[in-house]
C-alpha cells in the first residue's frame, strides 16, 4: 500500500505526473546549457 | 422564467457578466494589434511563455475534459488519475519537447503561419495542404459544436436558464473577441481562462477533499463501495484505460489549435521556460479526475455520470465558489473554442481559397476575410448547438480520431526525417482518415444495421484513433521507402541549411 492507503498500482499516476515535472526542469536546464555552448 | 433565473442566481450573474466583460474587454482593446493575417493567425510570433504556456493549458482541457473527466472519475474510480498524468507527462511535456522547438524553427523558415501551409512548404504537396484543410476544418466545426453545448449545459443546470441563451450568450462572446483581436486576443483570453480554470479546480478539490475527510478516507470509502475503484486497472480494465489515455494525450500531437502555440512563441529561450510552467499548470488535469472520486462518495445518487462534477459543486461549495467555478468550465470552453475558429479561419482563407483555389488578395483583404470567416464559422457552429445532432458526443470522438489521424505523422516525420516523401504523406493522410472514420462507422453501426458490416466482438472496444494512427503509420513509412523525397530546395528550406 502507497501513500494515503493508495494502491500502489494507482499511485504510480502520481509519480508519472512527478517525473514529467523533473523532466521539464532538466530538459530546460540542460538545452539552455547546450544553447549556450553552441554561441560560444 | 429566464428573468427569475437572473434574480435568484445574482451571485452567478455578477460573477459571469464581470468574467465576460473582461473578456470582450481584452478582444476590444487587442483590435489594432492583429494589422495584417499573420498577426491574426499567429500574433506575429511574439508571445512570451508564461501566455503561451497557459493559453495552451486552457486549448487543452476544454469544459469537456472537466466535466467529462468528473464522469469517468465518477464512474471507474481512482485508476483514472493515470488519464490526468497521461495528459500531463505525453501530451504537455512530451509535445513540447519532442515537436515545440523544432515546429518554431521550420515554420518560421518556411514562413508559413497554418498547419496546412507547412505541409505545402515542406513536402511540395498541394494536395497534402488541401486535405489537411479541409479535414481539420470539418471536424474542428463538429468539435467546436460539442464544446458550445457542454458550456451550454452549465448554464442550463447551474443558472436554470433555457438551453438556447446558454449557447447565444457564450457563442457571442467569443465571436465578438476572436473577429476583433485574432489570435493574441484568444491566447491572452485563454490565459487569462487557464487561470480562473486552474484556481476554480484546485479550490473545488481542496474543499471537497477536506469534505470526504481526507485522501486517506476517500481512499477507505471507496473500497468500502467496490475495490475496483481505487486499483488500476479497477472496473475499467486495461484496454479501456490505455486506449483512452492514449487518445487525449497523443492525439493532442496532431490537434493545430494547440500546435500552434509553437509558431507563436517568441524565442527558444521562452519555450525552454514555457515547458516548465505549461507542465506544472497541466498538472490541474489530475483534478477532475480526483473530484469524480470524490463525488461518488459525496453524491453517489446522480442521474448520469455526467452530472458528478455539477453536483459536487452545488454540494460543497456556496454560491460565490460555485460561480467561480461555472466561470472556470465556462472558460475552459471559451477558450478551446476561440482558438479552433482562429485555425479554421486561417485555413480555409490561406490554404484552400488563396493558395489552394490560386485567388489574390491584399493583407488587409486577408485580415479582412479572415475576420469574416472566422464570423461566419462560429456562427455555423452556434446554429448547429441551438439544435444538436443527438450523435454530437460520438461525432466529437469521431473528429479527434480522423483529425489526429490526419496530421500526425506528417507533422512528425516532416520535422524528423528528410526520406518522408510527398506521396506518402498524402496517401498516408487519406488512408489514415478513412480509416479512422470507417471504423468508427462499422462499430457504431455494425452491429445495429444489416448491410454494415459488424468487427468481431472482441475487437469493438479499439477506438478509431488507434486504427486510424497505426494505419497512416504504416502508410508513411513504407510509403516514404519507396517513393522520392521532397525536393531539395524544399527540405533546405525547412531545415534552414539555405
Amino acid at each position: 500500500m502507497g501513500p494515503f492507503h493508495i494502491p500502489w498500482s494507482t499511485f504510480g499516476a502520481v509519480l508519472m505526473l512527478i517525473f514529467a515535472i523533473l523532466l521539464a526542469v532538466v530538459w530546460a536546464v540542460v538545452d539552455a546549457g547546450k544553447d549556450k555552448g553552441d554561441r560560444q | 422564467m429566464m428573468a427569475n433565473a437572473l434574480t435568484d442566481n445574482w451571485i452567478y450573474v455578477v460573477v459571469l457578466v464581470a468574467y465576460l466583460g473582461l473578456l470582450a474587454a481584452i478582444g476590444f482593446a487587442l483590435r489594432s494589434r492583429s494589422k495584417n493575417a499573420a498577426d491574426f493567425a499567429i500574433g506575429g510570433r511574439s508571445v512570451g511563455p508564461w501566455v503561451t504556456a497557459l493559453s495552451f493549458v486552457a486549448a487543452y482541457f476544454s469544459s469537456v475534459v472537466i466535466i467529462g473527466g468528473g464522469a469517468f472519475g465518477w464512474k471507474f474510480g481512482m485508476s483514472t488519475l493515470w488519464v490526468g498524468a497521461c495528459n500531463v507527462l505525453v501530451g504537455t511535456t512530451l509535445a513540447w519537447l519532442v515537436l515545440g522547438k523544432r515546429i518554431r524553427r521550420f515554420t518560421e523558415n518556411l514562413d508559413v503561419v497554418t498547419l496546412p501551409g507547412f505541409f505545402y512548404g515542406r513536402y511540395n504537396s498541394p494536395q497534402a495542404r488541401i486535405f489537411s484543410a479541409t479535414i481539420t476544418g470539418l471536424f474542428l466545426i463538429i468539435y467546436n459544436v460539442s464544446v458550445l453545448k457542454g458550456m451550454a449545459n452549465c448554464f442550463e443546470v447551474l443558472l436554470d436558464m433555457p438551453y438556447w441563451s446558454g449557447v447565444v450568450i457564450s457563442g457571442a462572446v467569443i465571436l465578438f473577441y476572436t473577429a476583433m483581436g485574432g489570435y493574441l486576443a484568444v491566447v491572452w483570453t485563454s490565459f487569462v481562462q487557464g487561470i480562473v480554470m486552474i484556481v476554480a479546480l484546485t479550490l473545488l478539490t481542496i474543499v471537497s477533499l477536506q469534505k470526504v475527510g481526507g485522501m486517506s478516507a476517500l481512499v477507505d470509502r471507496l473500497t468500502t463501495v467496490d475495490p475496483g475503484l481505487v486499483n488500476t486497472p479497477g472496473v475499467w480494465g486495461w484496454a479501456g484505460l490505455i486506449s483512452f489515455a492514449l487518445i487525449v494525450s497523443l492525439g493532442t500531437w496532431g490537434m493545430p489549435q494547440l500546435l500552434v502555440r509553437f509558431y507563436s512563441i517568441k524565442n527558444d529561450k521562452m519555450l525552454r521556460l514555457g515547458v516548465v510552467i505549461v507542465t506544472i499548470g497541466a498538472s490541474v488535469a489530475m483534478l477532475p479526475y480526483l473530484c469524480g472520486s470524490i463525488a461518488r462518495v459525496l453524491v453517489p445518487s446522480i442521474g448520469s455520470p455526467d452530472e458528478a462534477i455539477p453536483a459536487l459543486t452545488a454540494l460543497v461549495l456556496n454560491d460565490w465558489g460555485g460561480a467561480l467555478f461555472l466561470a472556470g468550465v465556462v472558460a475552459a470552453g471559451m477558450s478551446t473554442f476561440a482558438g479552433v475558429l482562429i485555425i479554421i479561419s486561417s485555413s480555409m482563407v490561406r490554404d484552400v481559397w488563396i493558395k489552394g483555389l490560386g485567388r489574390t488578395m491584399t493583407p488587409a483583404a486577408e485580415l479582412k476575410a479572415n475576420r469574416i470567416m472566422s464570423l461566419s464559422v462560429g456562427l455555423i457552429s452556434l446554429l448547429i448547438a441551438l439544435k444538436p445532432p443527438a450523435l454530437v458526443l460520438v461525432l466529437t470522438a469521431f473528429s479527434w480520431a480522423v483529425i489526429a489521424s490526419t496530421n500526425l505523422w506528417p507533422l512528425l516525420f516532416g520535422i524528423y526525417w528528410k526520406r518522408t516523401s510527398p506521396k506518402a504523406t498524402f496517401a498516408s493522410m487519406v488512408c489514415g482518415a478513412s480509416a479512422a472514420l470507417i471504423w468508427q462507422v462499422l462499430t457504431k453501426f455494425g452491429p445495429s444495421v444489416s448491410w454494415i458490416p459488424a468487427p468481431p466482438e472482441s475487437l469493438r472496444n479499439v477506438h478509431g484513433f488507434i486504427i486510424g494512427v497505426l494505419t497512416a503509420l504504416a502508410v508513411i513509412v513504407i510509403g516514404s521507402l519507396l517513393t522520392r523525397p521532397a525536393p531539395q530546395e524544399n527540405l533546405r528550406r525547412a531545415w534552414g541549411e539555405e
